[in-house]
């Protein structure tokens, strides 16, 4: 049995655990798919750099004519785009690996860990061990059981982004961000999109407001179908077709992208088997050190939390770091004001408490909403959808959340979040700075100025 | 056969959707929000419907009618406690109740039910045999109110929704229109003591529902359609 002494499952954010302190040591890490991990190779990075193609032919198609420029949008070129993201991408992951292999220390597993005892995993034939063991093995996207789907071919994030050439018809099943963010994108390269979401808006986990804003948004582009299903899949010559529930309406397309979730992989490790303390979701138990329950033994990312984020993965992957050399003076991970963002059209940002939160918590809040186009760069982009909510407890004029949907989403909550984390006042976030006159910021300080 | 039921999202609309659509029944459901997927599967539509706000009962009302079927079965099952409504565990009482939680069960419990009924008119005239059958409650019955029962907003809307359900009996010849009481249900509104299981309770009410005749009209029944005995 091959002893190392550090030894990391899964090369995504487990692989920036490894830093010049284990230069001495003897390192191994297991990665089935590719370096990089799902952020990026199948997750954050390809798909903005789709979404930002797809922005670009939105604005030529609706912007750029409804401000009296003369903008068509003449078609996608797929393959270029494609290309354009896998080609700088690729050889990043490619790279990532060679330099791994290329160190004295480091053995590099390519195969599938399973654990068969505590600290004993199999991979490729081989049992190993380590004194210190970091898991970082990630989460996959999870399919409903839908009769005929797996038969017919399905697409996920996997590997949509992949496609030889654009579908003429994609059904999208579900609302969340994967399906918001690909749809649109698809969509706005010419793609006609249907989406097919089991709940009566997109993006339920968002403020109402916010779901509700841009649930109307995607109603005016695409053919929406809420509280729906799919009962069976078939195929019928090139075309998929989907039978739809409530009803039997069947739904022809070319392609179907089936984004309804995903799932932790600690159940292909075997985790719960061999003694680790798992929750009834499936994630891997973590102590605010990130140490599981088995001695030695931590774990970071998506294998441990539903906030699936590679911002946070990437903290998580310092405090390990931090606390595999320092187990006399471990620190903790800082799970508070988690932003995230989602890069659909309109996008959205959001941080901390929805309304929704706030009451449940029993916080008594003040919330207000303030439109882009109050603001004088909101009327320059002709804007009349987009919001700013602000959710301040009453109490301590904190804010608790804030929430946005509209352009640049994820740029203007930034100064939120700061204000948040350190601790101000929404009145010295309001007034205790310049806001540079006419930017789109304005919106936010209005906002804050309306608590 | 074509069953319209209201609050489809949860607890016994959700059962009573399963067991219609079981025996071969086509079911519109109706909800505030979501419905769990099995019963998504069960239903032909899904209208989206909160008996709290006038103007939804109007568009629920609209599509229906624009859809234009008609409906043999309208189940006016959707209803809300006063815990539902925000009232709290202690002040659902007659001395505590806060007005806007009794006025709110009111809306939903006995106001909606007939608002939604009275707009569907047409689509019942054009079923052949067509009822409306009233979920309603041994809570809102006096003798049983005298020994059980503290949430006053839930029984006066239940009791609102019987004499509703009578009222409306003798004013549409043609449609039986009953109330009944499903039992004590295991629902989130039951809680977990509660002696029938939903499933139960959708079977022996489906049950009661398809063997309702034109005599039954105006009467408040239990669950297995025999005049409620309390």
């Amino acid at each position: 049995m091959a002893t190392h002494d550090l030894l990391i499952i899964g090369a995504g954010s487990g692989n920036s655990v490894i830093g010049p302190e284990h230069d001495d040591m003897d390192v191994a890490i297991v990665e089935r798919g590719l370096f990089g991990g799902t952020c990026l190779n199948v997750g954050c990075i390809p798909s903005k750099m789709l979404v930002y193609a797809a922005e670009v032919a939105e604005l030529a198609a609706h912007i750029g004519p409804k401000l009296g420029v003369h903008t068509t949008f003449k078609g996608a070129d797929w393959p270029a785009i494609r290309n354009r993201v896998f080609d700088r991408i690729d050889p990043i992951a490619a790279g990532g690996e060679d330099y791994r292999k290329s160190l004295d220390n480091v053995t590099v597993y390519q195969n599938d860990a399973t654990f068969i005892g505590p600290k004993e995993i199999h991979v490729g034939g081989e049992t190993i061990t380590a004194d210190k063991i970091v898991i970082a093995a990630g989460a996959r996207a999870w399919a409903p059981p839908i009769d005929g789907l797996d038969a017919v071919g399905y697409h996920t994030s996997d590997t949509i982004m992949r496609l030889d050439e654009l579908p003429r018809r994609l059904a999208v099943l579900g609302g969340g961000y994967i399906a918001t963010e690909l749809g649109n994108v698809f969509g706005m390269l010419g793609t006609e999109v249907t989406f097919i979401v089991r709940s009566d808006a997109m993006l339920r986990n968002e403020d109402d407001a916010i779901s509700a804003a841009f649930t109307e948004a995607y109603k005016q582009k695409f053919v929406t179908r809420f509280m729906s299903g799919v009962h069976s899949a078939r195929r019928d010559g090139d075309e998929l077709v989907l039978n739809l529930f409530p009803g039997h309406e069947e739904l022809r397309v070319d392609e179907v992208l089936v984004a309804t979730g995903r799932i932790p992989n600690g159940d292909q490790l075997d985790l719960a088997a061999h003694g680790f303390a798992m929750d009834d979701a499936g994630y891997l138990i973590t102590d605010s050190n990130l140490r599981t329950n088995i001695d030695g033994v931590f774990a970071l990312g998506d294998i441990t939390n539903p906030v699936q984020l590679k911002h946070v993965a990437n903290h998580e992957a310092k405090v390990v770091r931090h606390n595999l050399a320092n187990p006399d003076s471990m620190i903790e991970v800082n799970h508070n004001f988690i932003p995230h963002a989602v890069f659909g059209h309109p996008q959205v940002a959001s941080v901390g408490m929805t309304e929704r939160d706030a009451h449940a918590a029993g916080l008594d809040v003040t919330c207000h909403i303030q439109p882009y186009a109050s603001a004088a760069y909101g009327w320059a982009m002709e804007d009349t959808t987009s919001i700013v909510k602000l959710v301040m407890d009453s109490q301590t004029r904190l804010l608790v959340g804030a929430h946005i949907c509209g352009p640049q989403a994820s740029t203007l909550i930034q100064q939120l979040i700061q204000g948040m984390v350190f601790g101000q006042t929404v009145d010295q976030m309001a007034t205790g700075q310049y806001y540079i006159h006419p930017a789109l910021p304005e919106v936010v300080e209005q906002a804050l100025l309306e608590l | 056969m074509r069953a319209l039921v209201t609050g489809a999202g949860r607890g016994l609309g959700a059962a009573l959707v399963n067991e219609l659509a079981t025996r071969g029944i086509t079911v519109i459901g109706t909800a505030r929000r979501d419905v769990p997927t099995d019963v998504a599967r069960s239903c032909e539509h899904i209208v989206q419907l909160d008996l709290a706000d006038r103007l939804s009962i109007a568009a629920a009302v609209n599509e229906l009618n624009t859809i234009g079927e008609p409906i043999d079965l309208l189940v006016n099952n959707a209803g809300l406690d006063g815990r539902s409504v925000g009232g709290g565990e202690h002040d659902r009482g007659p001395l505590e109740i806060d007005p806007n939680v009794f006025m709110r069960q009111i809306e939903v419990n006995a106001l909606g039910p007939l608002l939604l009924s009275r707009g569907l008119v047409e689509l019942l005239q054009a079923a052949t045999a067509p009822r409306i059958v009233n979920v309603s409650s041994q809570l809102g019955h006096p003798e049983v109110v005298r020994r059980a029962g503290r949430d006053v907003g839930y029984n006066a809307s239940k009791a609102a929704l019987t004499t509703t359900s009578a009222t409306l009996a003798r004013d549409l010849p043609g449609v039986t229109v009953v109330a009944v009481h499903p039992g004590w249900v295991r629902t989130d509104m039951g809680g977990p003591e509660a002696a029938l299981s939903v499933e139960e309770s959708a079977t022996r009410l489906v049950d009661a529902m398809l063997a309702l005749r034109p005599e039954h009209s105006g009467q408040f029944l239990d669950v297995d359609g025999y005049p409620f005995q309390p």
